[in-house]
């Protein structure tokens, strides 16, 4: 019986513990604004990884979320092209840039940044990191007065966009590279004073910047991982702004008195990789029932985003509203299947040809709503999808071992279209794992390299898709949108499509 | 066989554990025919509901009823669960008794190579063995069966030596009883009592193991209901709908404690000493 008691014990401790810490009201524990002396805010990110060497992974971005990276050029809220550190440019030939540094800008060390410093950051950063050598695709840079001349490979209309990528943050690159790794010395309006890997990073306002005086004296920035972690420490006290919060947990602050929630619509692209090799895959109209039999407005809905049926979401702006994009048929799905000869012939709910019932697996790396209901959804047309959760989806792909694999990308991350346009969809594409194959999508993507003209550009960029929405290489699903929450003393977040970008010199408290 | 029946018979507290544990399992395994919906067909615009007519206990994130979803849910649980621990229990003694009768080096080697897989803890052995044939239930629980049935032959092993060489014993052998003879009737009926008694305490350990490893992701596959699973699509949403975590957890405790008082008393109750 004693037993049986500490058992019950037991269970309600637990209880408690599992339910009982979300109660409480928030309490007023703020960690800054003391007597409206020091303007500090802390900032919980989701990601943030064991060193701040801008040219290599993640980190830029890491330290373009903290207002601590700057770059030639930069994306704005609505997705335009912005000069920074350069102040101007122009195309003298298809292969040479010549871009003006802007005058008059000091690292936070007081030192002057000249276009010779620029120059190096940008051969560094090509240097260290595969990513950077792609979206830079550079060949030679000169330094003519005070302007470089820069040559690339090839004919590359998207390089300005590209520059603006937090892997080309100016550095002062006559620190060490471990020094650099703790906290690099740049331009931008916050400045690293300590970081503890993977942990959080304090920051200060920059004294030299160039940009008038920053909003904020003091920022401290925090990794927490976990989506319910961090929206429980908003809740507490203990930040004042999480970024990123999943779907339920943003739930809990709308409306709520003391935050304040900003929903950006996403340029985060939730799609399924087809394996084109596989026997029935390899049928664009088998492909096509398929995407007629995913209902994305109901996916939207449990997902807490938007239905997306083509490559770039409604906030990017590339022709979303004229295409005739992937949507939801049963019916005409299920037509579809059958003239292709599939046919249901022993009642188990699943479609056969040729004695092979339709039944494909699908690789998933992370646990979200999306997967469940695909397989609901294509159970409906007949399609049993086996769910695969494994713990890192690259290597099936690379190995092309895999029917359909889940994942999410950022489309146009620089604010450009061509790089995922290319790397997933050309025949020799970097990650066109399931082999998908049109020469005349590969020719609208050549003409794309060798076009300057933005507007030629976008256009484009709605042929690309107009052919891949008839040969339907991927299931394209839904898109998300980034939800930031903070508390309602912090002012100026602005919607930034692209999710690297989060506080910039005007967010104060 | 008499006298126990009579020892079982004679304990109130056990009948009644016994009862409720076979009604509870019972209402699980009878899920198919009185679960209220269909337990994967999802409905988005019914998501996370608390409580209607329709959903007694509410919907999850995709709008599923979650009383079906705990229905067949606990059917899978307990089915292969009760699977593991009968595996478990057959092999191990099996193979216990085997060693401890054949005797000699064979035993020796057999016990030893036993006593090095014991040394690595279970959990880790399992892990190891789930990343390497992939995840699913059917890997899962071949990990679980693989690693836990050596506890029973360790068991079964030193029960028979407790006896091995006891009068009995020699005189079966001395009159010439065949060896499924002897294994049947003299040796069956000394391991058994014991034996059941860890496998009834263990069934709620073992079904705890699953669970865990289906909350980590290792177990149950979507959309195959499954406690411990449950518990982790539950996660998300602790704060916005905690039932959808109070319900499976309660469920695991509640067939943990009710297989643990059960296995307690059976021991009580066969208990020599006590008579």
């Amino acid at each position: 019986m004693r037993k049986m008691f500490g058992l019950l014990a037991a269970f309600l401790c637990s209880v408690l513990l599992l339910t009982g810490c979300g109660g409480g009201s928030g309490g007023e524990k703020t960690t800054g604004k003391k007597e409206g002396a020091e303007k500090h805010i802390t900032m919980a990110l989701f990601w943030l990884d064991k060193s701040l060497e801008p040219a290599e992974e993640w980190n830029g971005w890491s330290l373009a979320r903290a207002g601590a990276s700057e770059t030639l050029t930069t994306i704005n809220d609505k997705l335009e092209l912005t000069p920074v550190l350069a102040d101007k440019w122009e195309n003298i030939d298809p292969l040479t840039w010549k871009i003006h540094i802007r005058k008059g800008v000091k690292f936070s060390n007081g030192k002057e940044m000249t276009p010779e410093d620029v120059k190096k950051s940008i051969e560094r950063a090509v240097k260290r990191d595969k990513r950077a050598a792609d979206n830079a695709k550079l060949d030679s840079i000169k330094v003519e007065g005070e302007n470089l001349i820069y040559k690339t490979k090839e004919p590359y209309g998207a390089l300005m966009y590209n520059l603006s990528e937090p892997l080309f943050t100016i550095i002062d690159t006559s620190q060490s590279d471990a020094d650099i790794a703790k906290g690099p010395i740049t331009t931008a309006p916050y400045m690293v004073t300590s970081f503890q890997p993977g942990e959080v990073m304090e920051l200060k306002a920059n004294p030299n910047y160039w940009g008038g005086t920053p909003g904020l004296d003091r920022l401290t920035v925090k990794l927490i991982k976990d989506d319910n972690t961090r929206a429980m420490a908003l809740q507490s006290g203990e930040i004042d702004i999480a970024q990123k919060l999943d779907p339920a947990g943003a739930k809990m602050f709308q409306g709520k008195e003391g935050f304040n929630t900003l929903e950006v619509p996403s340029l985060r692209l939730e799609f399924a990789f087809l394996n084109l090799q596989h026997p029935f895959l390899g049928n664009a109209n088998v492909r096509k029932a398929m995407a007629l039999a995913i209902d994305r407005d109901a996916m939207a809905k449990v997902f807490g985003g938007e239905a997306c049926g083509t490559v770039f979401p409604a906030a990017a702006g590339y022709g979303f509203d004229q295409l005739d994009k992937q949507h939801f048929d049963l019916a005409e799905a299920k037509k579809l299947l059958a003239s292709e000869g599939f046919a249901d012939t022993n009642g188990d709910g699943v479609v056969e040809k040729d004695g092979q019932p339709f039944e494909v697996s699908l690789q998933i790396f992370k646990r979200t709503p999306i997967p469940e209901t695909l397989q609901a959804q294509l159970a409906q047309a007949g399609i049993k999808v086996n769910i695969n959760f494994v713990e890192d989806t690259q290597d099936n792909l690379n190995k092309g071992d895999f029917d359909m694999s889940l994942n999410s990308y950022i489309t146009a991350v620089t604010g450009d279209t061509q790089r995922i346009l290319e790397q997933n969809f050309t025949t020799n594409g970097a990650d066109n794992y399931g082999k998908y194959s049109n020469p005349a999508y590969d020719e609208v993507i050549a003409k794309m390299s060798r076009e300057f003209d933005q507007k030629k550009r976008k256009d484009l960029t709605i042929e690309a898709q107009k052919i891949l929405l008839q040969d339907n290489p991927y299931l394209f699903l839904v898109s998300g949108k980034t939800v930031i929450v903070s508390k309602s003393g912090v002012k100026n977040l602005k919607k930034y499509p692209l999710d690297y970008y989060l506080i910039d010199k005007d967010v104060t408290n | 066989m008499n006298i126990w029946m009579k020892k079982f018979m004679g304990d109130r507290l056990f009948l009644i554990l016994l009862l409720l544990n076979v009604v509870l399992v019972s209402f699980f395994l009878l899920s198919p025919g009185i679960a209220p919906n269909d337990p994967i067909e999802i409905h988005p615009d019914l998501a996370l509901l608390e409580y209607s007519d329709d959903y007694p206990l509410g919907t999850d994130q995709l709008g599923r009823c979650y009383l079906s979803r705990l229905m067949y849910g606990g059917k899978a649980t307990l089915v292969m669960t009760f699977g593991i621990v009968v595996f478990i229990t057959a092999a191990g003694t099996a193979a216990g008794i085997m060693a401890a009768l054949a005797g000699g080096w064979a035993e020796h080697f057999f016990m030893r190579f036993l006593d090095t897989v014991l040394a690595i803890p279970s959990m880790v052995l399992i892990l190891v063995m789930v990343s390497i044939f992939g995840n699913g239930l059917v890997t899962t629980t071949f990990a679980i069966v693989s690693v836990s049935w050596i506890t029973y032959a360790r068991t079964a092993h030193s029960l028979v030596l407790g006896f091995r060489d006891s009068g009995f014993i020699q005189q079966a052998r001395m009159g010439g009883v065949g060896f499924l003879r002897l294994l049947f009737r003299y040796v069956l009926p000394n391991v058994f009592p014991q034996v059941i008694v860890v496998a009834t305490q263990d069934f709620g350990d073992k079904l705890l193991l699953l669970s865990t490893l289906s909350l980590l992701g290792l177990g149950a596959q979507p959309p195959t209901p499954e406690w411990g699973y449950m518990l982790s699509e539950a996660k998300p949403f602790m704060q916005q709908a905690p039932w959808l975590l109070f319900y499976p957890g309660f469920l695991i405790f509640l067939h943990v404690i009710m297989f643990n008082l059960l296995g307690d008393r059976l021991q009580e109750v066969l208990d020599p000493k006590e008579a």
